[in-house]
């Protein structure tokens, strides 16, 4: 016989009375350690996006709504192919490296992909001449491309988001496309009657770009039949200096688009993060007063309940002390159990509805199981004090006179 | 001769000519049936053909490219054959319909297509579209079409996507010797063979005293200048002096990894 | 072994003194065995928990081994339960969520001894009130003889001095109650020092010595059957 054994043979011996009064706390953690845990990935999946693609403007159609970066050229609407030249023929710094891009649906064995036409960056440049030999003394912006120096790894349209050339039968397949179609290097793919070559299988990004097939713009314009318009151009900035005052001067241009930053679009998910921060921090609070009252009713009407049992240890020889500890042992283990059941509740959900609400693999926190056994262990102990303390002071003569 | 062998050499002759004939028939059909190719068969553009004659003659060509026959560009035809009548002596004009098949290689060439339309567009002598003037223009803005010699070779180079070393120098510059050297030696080496050309440009020459002036290039330099120009057009490198292909190369990766001097790259 | 000096002991009950003990001096030396009885409310149990040093008198002092129990304070008077005395109830108060073995050890673990050593001496005290077979039977599952022997196993735990008994064949048949009597009496004969509460008559003879108590006075005192048989 042992203190904790003590404790813990009277913990199962009713547990459903248990279970209701500690139901509010494990529910509480649950939500606390989800939102938590969930915040946290979506908060790094934008950071990662600002940093990777924080210089970055986007030129759409006024009637776009604008939620996924990498999905803002799907949605249907266009703008003219125009906009691409009156872009090359400015003066404007930081447009060295643009990608306008038109997309539709395709299906292929069965499944549903998006062909992007893209224009490569060398036709881009070529326009950039219309505006006159002024080309030899205007700053250079964002990268100078060296040329023929080197030949271009076109694998990298990935990483870098535009790509020098491209001929009209090449495409490029993202990571997605390749596995489910079976796709390798050099393969040959018909898409809507036209047969290409692919040039490359591109790495797995993460994003809707792996489940697209990359063509030369002017031959999906004509494969879709819609003639010289694009859904958006994406320019692809450097750095954040050159970029933070292109969007006004893009508006001026083009008056008739919508311009947007990455900032803008992260600012939604930002929005929502902080508002589940917000949330999480008010589930703290009711969980402290719900539970914590839950708790501690539960706990004074144990002691009621065991007050014979009570007088009983203390008529054999148990001094107060014990008492407390029993009942402060019992709440600290309730307390554990309770934190530890809430934190792998909260994970699993947490993992499982991550991607659906939030959009980002949501992973296990183990740092998140000390907070949720943490707060679970205060408040139950907190809780717990008076009632303990008042079993404490039970006058033994009391609990015998009741016959 | 025998008779049966005299018949089967009748027989066989016959059958020869019969399957000569058939062929060359069929072949003169399938000659007939075959589009004209313009890659194979440059000439069959007409575009392509002007290009070659204005370049021939070192004249200029301007080309008025169109989607469609409406009242806007029928004024800016107007205004383009007024213009060009002027200017006929210094450049040769035509007409061509954007979604013309056979002038695909012109289009897909100089990127017309998706441009504003209707669009001219200059071509110096070089082969380099040296301007262009979309939806609407006057006489005025046409003749500022064209640039010097220098700039037109060098407009061409950056075009077909190379770079150049253009060396500033002349009789009187010091250092001509050393600079030319580490740009030879850097064009010499096979990695860098194909893709940089080299242009040599005399800073008192009159004529591009503009195209100086927007590289920075002081025209009363005392020593050769070279400047590695890359697409788009801005130099990414001045060497002032002798040059070593060490330094063209230290530059040229340099300007493959950064962002420009205008920021802090985080790339 | 236990002394009641001049011990008086009221309360306040709705506005009213309530007298439950009204100056009783008793005297019971080792080895004795004292049955109390007298009407409801004549103050036996007021005797019984004040002996055991639960209940602080009003007046007067009670004496453990020549110790003044009320001068104690509350740990060490819990300490001195432990060590010396041993209760027996009438209603058992056996812990219902633990098995009769652990119920035994309960008073061993409160003495901190080891767990082997809790194990050991349970188990052979519940042998010695013949539930050697229902070590692991919660109290739910025995039959209340049965339970009121395991209460009387816990009480020996701790080899107690005295032991103090409040109406412990209260809730019981006529056999088991002769059954636990049989114990008493052969706890008595090791030396202990036992004083019994008890309504029943019967119960109350078979100890040396019969207090009788009246409106928390001792009215009489006579001897009991043991006297005569041990005399």
């Amino acid at each position: 016989m042992r203190l904790r054994t003590l404790v813990l043979r009277e913990i199962f011996e009713r547990k459903s009375q248990l279970l209701t009064s500690f139901l509010a706390i494990l529910l509480g953690i649950t939500v606390i350690v989800s939102i938590k845990n969930i915040t946290y990935y979506s908060e790094k999946a934008v950071a990662l996006e600002m940093d990777s693609l924080g210089a970055n403007v986007l030129v759409l159609p006024k009637s776009s709504t604008l939620q996924d970066y990498y999905a803002a050229d799907m949605q249907g609407d266009t703008i003219p192919e125009e906009y691409v030249t009156q872009l090359a023929m400015s003066d404007l710094a930081g447009l060295d490296n643009i990608s306008p891009k038109l997309s539709l649906p395709v299906e292929l064995q069965g499944k549903t992909f998006t062909l992007t036409g893209i224009l490569p960056k060398s036709e881009f440049q070529a326009k950039a001449a219309w505006g006159g030999a002024g080309i030899f003394s205007r700053p250079i912006g964002c990268g100078a491309s060296v040329g023929m120096m080197g030949s271009e790894d076109k694998k990298t349209l990935a990483r870098k988001r535009v790509i020098e050339t491209l001929e009209d039968s090449e495409v490029l397949v993202g990571a997605d496309v390749a596995a489910k179609l079976g796709i390798k290097d050099a393969d040959k793919l018909d898409v809507l009657g036209k047969k290409f070559s692919v040039t490359a299988v591109l790495p797995q990004t993460g994003t809707v770009d792996d489940s697209r097939i990359f063509a030369h713009l002017h031959v999906v314009q004509d494969l879709s039949k819609k003639g010289p318009v694009i859904n958006a151009i994406e320019v692809i900035g450097c750095c954040q200096e050159i970029s933070k005052g292109l969007v006004e001067k893009i508006n001026h241009l083009l008056p008739d688009a919508k311009v947007v930053t990455i900032t803008q679009i992260a600012d939604a998910q930002i929005k929502i993060n902080r508002m589940m921060s917000n949330l999480s921090l008010m589930f703290l609070v009711i969980i402290v007063f719900v539970g914590g009252a839950s708790i501690a009713n539960y706990m004074y009407a144990n002691v009621f309940e065991r007050r014979r049992e009570i007088g009983t240890l203390m008529a054999i020889g148990a001094n107060s002390g014990l008492v407390l500890r029993i009942f402060l042992l019992k709440a600290l283990i309730l307390g554990v159990a309770g934190g530890i059941g809430g934190y792998v509740i909260g994970t699993i959900l947490a993992v499982v509805l991550g991607p659906k609400l939030a959009g980002v693999i949501v992973l296990p926190m183990p740092l998140l199981a000390l907070l949720a056994v943490g707060i679970s262990v205060a408040l139950a102990l907190v809780a717990s004090y008076f009632p303990a303390r008042r079993a404490a002071r039970l006058d033994p003569c009391a609990t015998f006179q009741e016959v | 001769m025998p008779r049966r062998m005299s018949e089967t050499m009748r027989l066989s002759a016959t059958l020869s000519l019969v399957a000569s004939l058939a062929v060359w028939a069929g072949s003169q059909a399938a000659l007939a049936a075959a589009p004209a190719d313009g890659a194979a068969q440059p000439a069959a553009s007409p575009g392509a053909a002007a290009i070659e004659k204005a370049a021939k003659d070192n004249k200029y060509l301007f080309i008025f490219f169109y989607a469609g026959q409406d009242a806007h560009t029928d004024a800016m035809n107007g205004v383009f054959q007024t213009a060009m009548a002027k200017m006929a002596d210094r450049a040769d004009a035509m007409a061509i319909y954007a979604s013309d098949p056979a002038e695909k290689p012109i289009v897909d060439k100089f990127g017309v297509r998706g441009a504003p339309m209707p669009l001219v567009l200059a071509i110096a002598p070089t082969g380099a579209a040296t301007r262009a003037f979309p939806k609407q223009f006057d006489e005025a803005q046409l003749q500022q079409a064209f640039v010097s010699p220098c700039t037109a070779r060098c407009m061409r180079a950056i075009q077909d996507r190379h770079s150049i070393l253009l060396c500033v120098q002349n009789g009187k510059t010091q250092f001509n010797q050393e600079a030319m050297q580490g740009v030879e030696a850097f064009k010499a080496d096979p990695q860098y063979a194909r893709g940089t050309e080299i242009v040599v440009l005399n800073p008192t020459d009159n004529v591009e005293q503009q195209f100086l002036k927007a590289l920075q290039v002081d025209p009363r330099t005392p020593a050769a200048v070279t400047l590695l120009v890359t697409p788009p057009g801005a130099p990414v490198a001045r060497f002032v002096g002798a040059v070593t292909k060490g330094q063209i190369e230290a530059k040229v990766k340099e300007a493959q990894s950064s962002c420009g001097p205008s920021c802090s790259c985080h790339h | 072994m236990l002394k009641m000096e001049n011990v008086s002991k009221s309360y306040l009950h709705r506005g009213q003194t309530v007298v439950a003990l009204d100056n009783a001096t008793v005297h019971i030396p080792r080895g004795d065995f004292v049955s109390v009885v007298g009407p409801s409310g004549s103050g036996k149990s007021t005797l019984l928990l004040m002996l055991g040093g639960m209940l602080s008198p009003s007046q007067g002092r009670v004496l453990v081994e020549d110790r003044s129990v009320y001068d104690l304070n509350l740990t060490e008077r819990a300490s001195l339960r432990r060590e010396k005395v041993g209760f027996v109830f009438q209603t058992f108060n056996l812990v219902s969520y633990l098995s009769a073995l652990e119920n035994v050890q309960i008073p061993l673990f409160l003495a901190k001894v080891e767990d082997k050593t809790q194990k050991d001496r349970a188990t052979s005290l519940l042998k010695r009130v013949g539930l050697g077979d229902r070590l692991d039977h919660k109290p739910c599952e025995l039959s209340v003889g049965q339970q009121q022997r395991v209460a009387l196993a816990r009480m020996l735990a701790n080899d107690p001095a005295v032991i103090l008994a409040d109406e412990p064949t209260g809730n019981l048949d006529p056999e088991t109650s002769e059954q636990i009597m049989g114990f008493l009496e052969e706890f008595n004969g090791e030396g202990r020092t036992i004083v019994m509460v008890t309504h029943d008559p019967r119960a109350a003879k078979r100890a040396k010595r019969i207090l009788r108590l009246q409106a928390g006075a001792i009215a009489t005192e006579e001897a009991g059957d043991e006297a005569y048989r041990a005399a």
